[in-house]
């Protein structure tokens, strides 16, 4: 086989991953799928329509002209809220994957970093987090009344407060994953020579952690964070399912379903749709995180060729 | 090792109590309280009443003080009272989580029934076609939301075909075993689903490893039949991961049957604690709760137990 140098690790990253079918089409089919969902607001406007716009006259109808997948049981066009619904939890599920990735990054570096205690108490946490059964907390969780805790009801009853209620809870609760990962790579790192220059260099451990450990540990932070955008969005899409999630009139795909099961007979295209693209959109990042986990373990192997 | 055990116990111990803190915490920060929903059903109540239940329930304390009330009572095995269903929460409860531990042992069996061949032929043939389709369905089985794969179920084989019954746990009037098995068939295969896909990737993943190890290598070497390799010197060691990992993972097959009990109205622990939460049954819903935690950290006690008799290169003597 012919020899391939690259400059940089980053260029035989890329390389590799565009080498790979998988990750090619996962990225295609989602950038497709967000520059569709970017796009719906012009859709929105041509057809002089929002999601939330009742039609009792033409309640389930089936796919015409005017609703290119038709209406649901109050004669809502279904497109629009697939849309909508795409919009919001698409958004959930790369936000609430960031932040958890976020928190997970600082305390996974700290407890490897440190060790000790510090790790031991870090990591016994994100065990009883990992361990526990996470939906019927997570029931709870989006169930507690948050003027009980001093938030004015004036904020709660605006519409995206519970898109941001989601996205913290989900946050909360998603990090350990990452925090065990960032930390198991950090504590190899911790061991290389340049650690100890750094720090005989009179470097604090803010500055080691994030300067010199973090560059290297990103390819588990990166893996970790997309397989966790499509956790994120089925987490989202069982709690707004479950009625405790996004709430109406904002669409999710996830409460688009919670009607679906009483109509089932009546009409199945309002189950398919939703749950069609959930399914698609978790597969594909699924696909792609594991393509990105492939590509980055055999990365080193390849530049030494 | 009797010491590890009484060691991982007592840590259990002190995970459930903070537990069972924190969700009284929580629950007493759900919308409304037990007065407001007794007043709510009884216009007429008047205000010396409600002083009086106030006092009767401990609304009106500080809630480290009736969080403290409340768990002197449970040690001596008083749970309360559930709202909704006026009995003795244990009562509701026990038959509860026998109907759960059923449809999550059968789903658990089938799993494992299917999981361990399946990753194994897929580690046996890397790159074979029907190891590629195995990789991809493992793919959709974890991607699928639950919730959505039970209403397909319920859509192909109940609204369109009519064989399989949509909720339910018996016939009313028949309860013969083959009516409950009947009724059980859509809830177990919702719920083995992702278990199946989850498990065979393990399995897969862990066999794959075993398989470059030397001593494999030795053993056909030998002359071993490859079907003893494979079942005798490998699996063995492959299933080692796997074992903990099924038993770490027993958090969320609960939270998988929570859904399926919700979506085929089966009456286990998920669809009562559920239940409990929208319906505002406090007492329900803790204990509920925390019988769940309870069978997850017991779980995890067995996970460690099982790794160390299964390797018997571990010693947790040594660790502690």
């Amino acid at each position: 086989m012919r020899k391939r140098i690259f400059k940089t690790q980053k260029s035989a990253f890329f390389v590799k991953v565009f080498n790979t079918p998988t990750a090619v089409i996962s990225l295609s089919f989602l950038s497709l799928m967000i520059l569709i969902i970017l796009l719906g607001p012009i859709y929105e406007y041509l057809r002089a329509a929002d999601s939330t716009r009742v039609d009792l006259f033409n309640r389930f109808s089936g796919p015409t002209g005017t609703y290119i997948l038709g209406t649901d049981e109050l004669g809502r066009d279904l497109m629009l809220r697939l849309l909508n619904g795409g919009e919001v939890s698409l958004s959930i599920g790369l936000i609430a994957s960031i932040i958890a990735g976020s928190i997970g990054t600082v305390l996974g570096l700290t407890s490897g970093y440190f060790g000790g205690k510090i790790d031991s108490i870090i990591m016994r946490f994100a065990d009883t987090i990992i361990s526990l059964p996470l939906l019927p907390l997570l029931i709870v969780l989006t169930a507690i009344d948050l003027s009980k805790l001093g938030i004015p009801q004036t904020y709660i009853d605006m519409p995206f407060f519970s898109t941001f209620k989601i996205i913290i809870i989900i946050s909360l609760v998603g990090w350990p994953t990452i925090a065990r990962l960032v930390r198991a790579s950090t504590l190899t790192v911790r061991e290389d020579d340049f650690i100890q220059v750094a720090l005989a260099q009179g470097y604090g451990p803010i500055r080691i952690m994030f300067k010199h450990v973090l560059p290297n540990v990103t390819s588990p932070i990166i893996v970790a964070t997309t397989l966790g955008i499509g956790n994120i969005i089925l987490f989202e899409s069982v709690l707004s399912f479950l009625g405790l999630g996004i709430q109406p009139p904002v669409a999710s795909w996830g409460n688009m379903l919670t009607g679906a099961q009483e109509l089932i007979y009546e009409d199945p295209k309002l189950a398919i749709w939703p749950g069609t693209l959930i399914f698609l959109t978790v597969i594909t990042f699924n696909f792609l995180g594991d393509s990105l986990q492939r590509a980055f373990r055999t990365r080193s192997i390849q530049i030494i060729n | 090792m009797i010491r590890f055990i009484i060691n991982r116990t007592c840590q259990s111990l002190i995970i459930l109590l903070v537990m069972s803190f924190f969700i009284f915490l929580l629950l007493g920060l759900m919308p409304g309280d037990p007065i407001d929903l007794l007043v709510g059903s009884n216009p007429t109540i008047s205000s010396e009443d409600l002083q009086r239940l106030k006092e009767l329930y401990d609304i009106d304390k500080p809630v480290l003080e009736r969080y403290l009330a409340w768990i002197t009572n449970a040690v001596q095995g008083d749970f309360g009272y559930s709202r909704l269903f006026a009995q003795p929460v244990m009562d509701i409860l026990s038959p509860r989580l026998f109907n759960s531990i059923t449809i999550m042992s059968v789903s658990l069996a089938l799993a494992l029934l299917v999981a361990i061949p399946t990753g194994i032929y897929a580690a046996t043939h890397p790159n074979s076609l029907l190891e590629k389709a195995i990789n991809f369905l493992c793919f959709a089985g974890i991607s699928i939301p639950p919730f959505w794969l039970a209403l397909l179920f319920i859509l192909l084989f109940s609204v369109f075909a009519g064989i399989l019954p949509a909720s339910g746990m018996e016939t009313i009037g028949d309860g013969s075993l083959i009516d409950r098995v009947h009724h059980m068939i859509l809830p177990v295969a919702t719920l083995s689903m992702a278990t199946i896909a989850g498990y065979t990737r393990h399995v897969s993943a862990s066999m794959t490893e075993v398989l470059q190890n030397d001593y494999i290598r030795t053993a056909r070497a030998k002359g071993l039949l490859e079907k003893s390799v494979l079942w005798r010197h490998a699996l063995k060691n492959a299933l080692i991961p796997v074992v903990t990992i099924i038993a770490l993972d027993f958090g969320s097959l609960f939270s998988g049957a929570l859904i399926t009990e919700t979506m085929f109205s089966w009456l286990g622990m998920g669809k009562t604690i559920y239940d409990a939460i929208i319906g505002n049954d406090y007492n329900l819903a803790l204990i509920g709760l925390l019988l769940a935690t309870v069978l997850t950290l017991t779980a995890n006690i067995m996970a460690d137990i099982a790794y160390a008799t299964l390797d018997p290169r571990i010693n947790y003597q040594k660790k502690n």
